[in-house]
């Protein structure tokens, strides 16, 4: 886990690290704190620096609470998630000018602008009936939180594609059933994709295989 | 394939009288064919087949060709030997026959030796009949009576 | 068998509603399940008729009539759920045409039979549609029809003129409809809309006698006689406009053109000599059926997986068949209109197959089971959200393509979820014969048949006069009552309901 913003912030070994072990948490927090966020003095840092001390975890907390961390009363792996992100920020703001020069290649777009008419591309996300519908199916079907309500959705579709589709008692078809209508079509769309790419393919070896003929020779048609 | 000829003597161009009919049944159609002995039951009922499929009078005798057919019984027998008419008509050489004869008809070792004559089918020359699909043992009869001359057999096509 | 009088024959059969009656055990000997199937009053009355007939002293010869032969089958060892006649239904080889069985691929007695498949393996519909109207086609409507004539070699004794050579042959019977797209005679699209994907993989073309293959070769790519025909049809009704709209079909008067055949001469071999192989095992594995013509071997035997194999091989045949007169059709539609076939927007909406045996996972008392499902004149009809059906069509169901009678409508319909539970996914396949072919040419002139047609505005293009008779929409049952009594049993939906303009027949 984190091991692309651990990677980008120029952590010495991002492949191994495992946010399970304590002490690993510990010292990458402090690490973060020594090289990139630097919000207190070298010397308010004992707190922090004492990753064997029964007290780390207060300094912890008190130290979230003095980023102004939002999630400072989540779990563990969303505190440093967020901590990460942090610095990933801080490190840009650091160097604006610098990672702005760097030019992601993009695809080429060919196709035209098309006017959707699938609905879900009118959606709006962020709506609070959007988010309160992903809220609601997620808590039936066990998806842990995430801030972005769209993440959640593609993990829930993740697990229906994956796993039997779960019976559910009659008083909970209506909160069941929308949601899953909605699933049904991205999964509808997701699979028309695959068989457009299946037939692309197919045309493309047809352009080197593909001869056909008749020979009227061979039988009589029509009178 | 006028060479073919040289096998076909006058008498080959004689034709049998037709002791045939074809019988009543909801999807398919049931030949009942007879004569003087099961041999002849038997190419009447080869005949049948084959007019079912175009109209005799445009088929002409051009070439003749011989099968064979072997079975276990006699209702086997029959059935292998209308099913060896088919597939003579279904693949090569594509005969359409006008007269069968049969030339060894062995009841005991329950086989049959059969000279076809006739020739390729041909579109536009022959009318297009009914396509016979498979022979079937369904409500297959072969009635051998010789004491009282009764000489007939019952087969359903599938078409 | 049993002798009764129809009175007690009736005793065995119950109206459970409108639409469906049960067949009792007891009914024929030995029966492991009861019996369903499913009519209005009109079929009804056909189907009690037939019965009522067959009880007269002295009928002899012939086929059972259709409730006994479902009845049979429900005798047969494996069988599970019911043995289903659909509203179609008449007397067959064994199977009546328009039975659906199917056997419990867990259990070792399980049976396969060549008869519940028929003799015309993978016999099926083909749908392209096209964006002509009807005012577009009329006007060279003759020509058209000539047109197609002109391409298709259709009748008793026709030749294919794609060439073939006995490679080829074995190469197509291993690939089905991936030989076609391969050499270019079909769209990619094309095979996206097929059941199965155009191509069965268990398909073993070694399994298959030399004789079928002679057989074979040379009808690849002929539409063939009897029932078969390619039409030209119009959108008529549209009962479901969004389903309907999934399949390219917007509004009335728009042209399709159906495609109804077979695997030819092939197929027809291949279950002759599966037939004759299975009466063998049959007295060697000591199974015993009510009726010779039940002709079956267990499933795991070696003649029931060889007949699997060679079956698959000739289910290839029919659709690489189909695909080759897609592609004339396509041939002949843009040398009328002078446009690419692809600017005629001539896409196989589907194609179904009504004379075959698959491997299906259903739900049998509350457990997933696999069967191996028979489907002799019937067609497969699957819900939405099946997995098995074309991702356009998740939404909608699959669609089934019903063929009518020669110069009477065509529909199409869509699978339902109560279909899937009742009949396994089952529904009927066309308008099912009502009388005999020697009694159509006794009762029908040729010459009225035509001028009827032609009063329609039906153009006809047929190779034997003689068929013309036979296959008089007199002779069958009503195309409408069957697809009507199939939307109110719920097994199936209609979408579409199809007329056509012109006929191409053998």
């Amino acid at each position: 886990m984190y091991r692309l913003k651990l990677t980008a912030l120029g952590h010495p070994n991002p492949k191994s690290f495992n946010c399970e072990d304590v002490k690993e948490y510990r010292s990458v927090v402090l690490w973060l704190e020594d090289q990139k966020i630097r919000h207190y003095k070298i010397e308010d840092r004992d707190g922090l620096r004492n990753i064997d001390s029964d007290n780390w975890q207060n300094a912890y907390d008190l130290y979230q609470k003095d980023l102004v961390s939002p999630v400072a009363d989540g779990t563990p792996t969303e505190q440093l998630n967020w901590l990460l992100s942090y610095a990933v920020r801080l490190e840009f703001a650091d160097n604006v000018t610098k990672y702005k020069a760097v030019i992601i290649e993009e695809p080429k777009k060919v196709t035209p602008n098309v006017v959707s008419s699938n609905p879900l591309d009118n959606l709006n996300f962020s709506s609070p009936a959007f988010v309160n519908g992903v809220e609601r199916v997620c808590a039936l079907s066990g998806i842990g939180p995430h801030p972005d309500p769209k993440f959640r959705i593609a993990a829930l579709a993740k697990v229906l594609k994956t796993s039997p589709h779960p019976d559910y008692p009659n008083t909970e078809v209506s909160i069941i059933k929308q949601p899953k209508d909605v699933l049904e079509l991205i999964f509808i769309q997701n699979l028309r994709d695959l068989q457009t790419s299946i037939n692309e393919a197919l045309v493309a070896v047809q352009t080197v295989t593909a001869d056909p003929r008749t020979d009227t020779k061979l039988g009589k048609v029509g009178r | 394939m006028d060479e073919e000829l040289g096998d076909l003597t006058e008498s080959d161009f004689i034709l049998p009288p037709i002791k045939y009919e074809y019988l009543d049944h909801t999807a398919d159609v049931q030949l009942h064919a007879w004569g003087d002995s099961l041999k002849e039951a038997f190419e009447q009922c080869g005949m049948a087949m084959f007019a079912y499929m175009t109209e005799m009078a445009y088929v002409q005798i051009r070439e003749v060709h011989t099968i064979e057919a072997n079975a276990d019984d006699m209702i086997g027998l029959l059935y292998h030997f209308l099913d060896e008419l088919l597939f003579l008509f279904s693949a090569e050489p594509f005969l359409i026959c006008k007269k069968l004869v049969i030339t060894e008809f062995n009841t005991e070792e329950f086989r049959i030796v059969c000279k076809c004559y006739g020739e390729e089918f041909k579109i536009g020359t022959h009318p297009q009949g009914t396509e016979v699909k498979a022979i079937t043992y369904s409500a297959m009869q072969i009635i051998d009576e010789p004491k009282d001359h009764k000489f007939e057999v019952f087969v359903i096509i599938d078409i | 068998m049993v002798v009764r009088s129809y009175n007690e024959e009736l005793k065995y059969l119950e109206k459970i509603n409108s639409h469906c009656w049960r067949i009792k055990k007891g009914f024929q000997p030995n029966m492991n399940v009861e019996g369903l199937f499913y009519v209005n009053d009109t079929l009804e009355k056909l189907m009690l008729e037939e019965l009522r007939n067959s009880c007269r002293p002295g009928m002899t010869g012939g086929f059972l009539p259709g409730v006994k032969q479902i009845a049979n089958v429900a005798s047969l060892p494996g069988i599970v759920g019911h043995s289903i006649g659909l509203p179609d239904v008449h007397s067959g080889y064994g199977f009546a045409i328009g039975n659906m069985a199917a056997f419990d691929m867990s259990d070792p007695k399980s049976i396969v039979s060549p008869g519940g498949v028929g003799f015309d393996i993978n016999c099926g519909v083909r749908l392209l549609r096209t964006n002509l109207s009807e005012k577009d086609v009329l006007p060279i409507k003759e020509q058209l029809a000539q047109s197609l004539f002109d391409h298709i070699p259709v009748g008793v004794g026709s030749k294919g003129i794609i060439p073939m050579n006995a490679r080829d042959l074995e190469e197509a019977l291993e690939m089905g409809m991936d030989w076609s797209l391969r050499e270019g005679y079909v769209w990619a699209e094309d095979k996206e809309h097929c059941e199965e994907y155009g191509r069965m993989l268990n398909a073993d073309p070694s399994k298959v006698s030399l004789r079928a293959k002679k057989r074979g070769l040379p009808q690849l790519g002929t539409l063939g006689a009897g029932n078969h025909y390619a039409e030209i049809q119009v959108v008529d009704e549209i009962f479901d406009k969004y389903a309907a709209s999934k399949m390219g079909l917007e509004r009335t008067g728009q042209v399709v053109v159906m495609i109804h055949s077979g695997s030819r001469g092939f197929g027809h071999q291949v279950a002759t000599d599966a037939l004759v192989e299975m009466e063998k095992a049959m007295k060697r594995d000591k199974i015993e059926v009510n009726d010779r013509q039940l002709a079956c071997a267990r499933i795991n035997s070696v003649e029931g997986q060889n007949y699997l194999k060679a079956m698959a091989a000739a289910a290839n045949f029919a659709w690489v068949n189909r695909s080759s007169m897609t592609f004339l059709t396509r041939q002949a539609f843009a040398k009328q209109f002078k446009m690419a076939p692809d600017d005629l927007d001539m896409h196989v909406i589907y194609d179904v197959s009504h004379n075959i045996a698959k491997i299906e996972e259903h739900v049998v008392d509350g457990k997933v089971k696999t069967l191996l499902v028979h489907r002799k004149g019937s067609t497969r009809a699957f819900p939405p959200h099946h997995p098995l059906i074309p991702v356009d069509y998740q939404l909608t169901g699959q669609p089934v393509l019903i063929g009518g009678s020669m110069g009477t409508c065509s529909y199409v319909l869509t699978g339902t979820q109560q279909g899937m539970t009742e009949t396994f996914g089952t529904t009927c396949h066309g308008a099912g014969r009502a009388l005999s072919r020697s009694k159509s040419r006794r009762n029908i002139d040729y010459k009225d048949v035509l001028n009827k047609l032609e009063s329609m505005g039906i153009s006809i293009r047929v190779a034997s006069p003689k068929l013309v008779m036979e296959e008089a929409p007199e002779s069958y049952k009503n195309v409408t009552d069957v697809v009507d009594t199939c939307h109110a049993a719920g097994i199936s939906k209609k979408t579409v309901k199809l007329r056509p303009i012109a006929v191409i027949k053998g």
